[in-house]
């Protein structure tokens, strides 16, 4: 499961999920990849659900890339207990994801191939999701 | 190289809202500038813009209905999920002058690797390149049939012809053939970290912390 290794602080505040994804909004490694419609928090165990699907699908041959890193602790009180004595226990790790964000990249493998598996792996994320294929040269993208 | 026609006309108006309104209209706010002359705001139609926009194309720019001058798309800001064009920016060039630009590289062949079991991957998309604007290749290509598993493709193996200089470094790698890393479904998870280290902080100072 993906985690950071060190962190400076061990409880963050929760922030705003304004706007689209202006960084990351490309295919910038593999030939297809998945794209977010929606703002979410994309926890590790989802992230790692994904990559499975897709790897699976692939099964030899092809690269996966992941462009998104769970590094963002959200914290969550006990079940029953009063409200107070200060901020929760870190819970889960989370990706902030906006509208725009490329999340999984596959290269080195055809297209029918790339589009289930990221259909596969769109079943494991909390937001909707498009396929898009890589831009070239500026022109435009081909994308469903 | 293709020679495209787009017709501009001059824009008045500047800032974000200004902007906004001539998207809602159909038009794309852009510059032109280069030559060292006075840069010049422009509107054009999106449409029309949309068919000229894709690789190093020369275009015939008309300017409020006079004078063809040749440009080059510099940049393109699109919108990151509908990629809409946001903006251009419209070079001027001297046919006669050299240009960089970048210039889409293309994989022939099969790769002696992937028979093997390897794939073929493709690291560099794009070189840069210096030449006169009349000569820009549409894409070059570089041989790799003869690429063998853990060997790569380098910048410096792809020939151009006359009056193209490569500007990317020569020892850049354009495609490499690996090996297909197996199955990691659950093997990846062999040390599983639950809490990561907090820095400067010590690790029993925090326990009595959490409290």
């Amino acid at each position: 499961m993906l985690i950071p290794k060190r962190v400076k602080y061990r409880k963050q505040h929760r922030g705003r999920r304004k706007g689209k994804a202006m960084r990351g909004n490309r295919v910038t490694f593999g030939d297809f990849g998945l794209q977010a419609l929606d703002a979410a928090w994309i926890n590790n165990r989802q992230i790692e659900a994904a990559r499975i699907a897709i790897t699976r699908h692939i099964k030899r041959g092809g690269k996966v890339w992941i462009n998104i890193f769970p590094d963002k602790p959200v914290t969550a009180k006990p079940a029953e207990t009063r409200m107070g004595s200060g901020k929760g226990a870190p819970e889960q790790w989370v990706a902030v994801v906006k509208p725009g964000r490329v999340m999984f990249e596959i290269g080195g493998v055809d297209e029918e191939l790339a589009r289930r598996a990221m259909t596969l792996a769109s079943h494991k994320l909390p937001i909707r999701t498009k396929f898009v294929k890589r831009e070239e040269m500026d022109g435009d993208t081909d994308e469903s | 190289m293709e020679r495209l026609k787009l017709k501009a006309s001059l824009r008045e108006q500047k800032g974000k809202g200004a902007a906004k309104r001539l998207r809602r209209k159909g038009l794309v706010p852009g510059v032109l500038y280069g030559l060292d002359r006075e840069p010049v705001n422009l509107t054009v139609n999106a449409k029309e813009l949309g068919q000229v926009v894709g690789g190093n194309a020369i275009i015939d720019l008309e300017v409020a209905e006079k004078e063809n001058q040749p440009v080059m798309v510099k940049e393109l800001q699109r919108e990151p999920v509908r990629k809409d064009i946001l903006h251009v920016d419209l070079y001027r060039i001297d046919l006669n002058e050299t240009v960089v630009v970048s210039v889409p590289v293309e994989l022939v062949g099969q790769a002696a690797g992937t028979r093997e079991g390897g794939i073929l991957e493709q690291i560099l998309r794009e070189v840069e390149i210096e030449t006169l604007p009349t000569n820009i290749p549409e894409k070059l290509e570089a041989d790799v049939t003869e690429l063998e598993v853990g060997k790569s493709l380098s910048v410096s193996e792809i020939t151009v012809e006359e009056g193209v200089t490569i500007l990317t470094d020569a020892s850049d790698t354009i495609a490499t053939v690996v090996i297909p890393t197996e199955l990691d479904l659950e093997t990846d998870e062999e040390e599983e970290v639950t809490e990561p280290e907090v820095i400067g902080e010590d690790p029993e100072e925090e326990e009595g912390e959490e409290e």
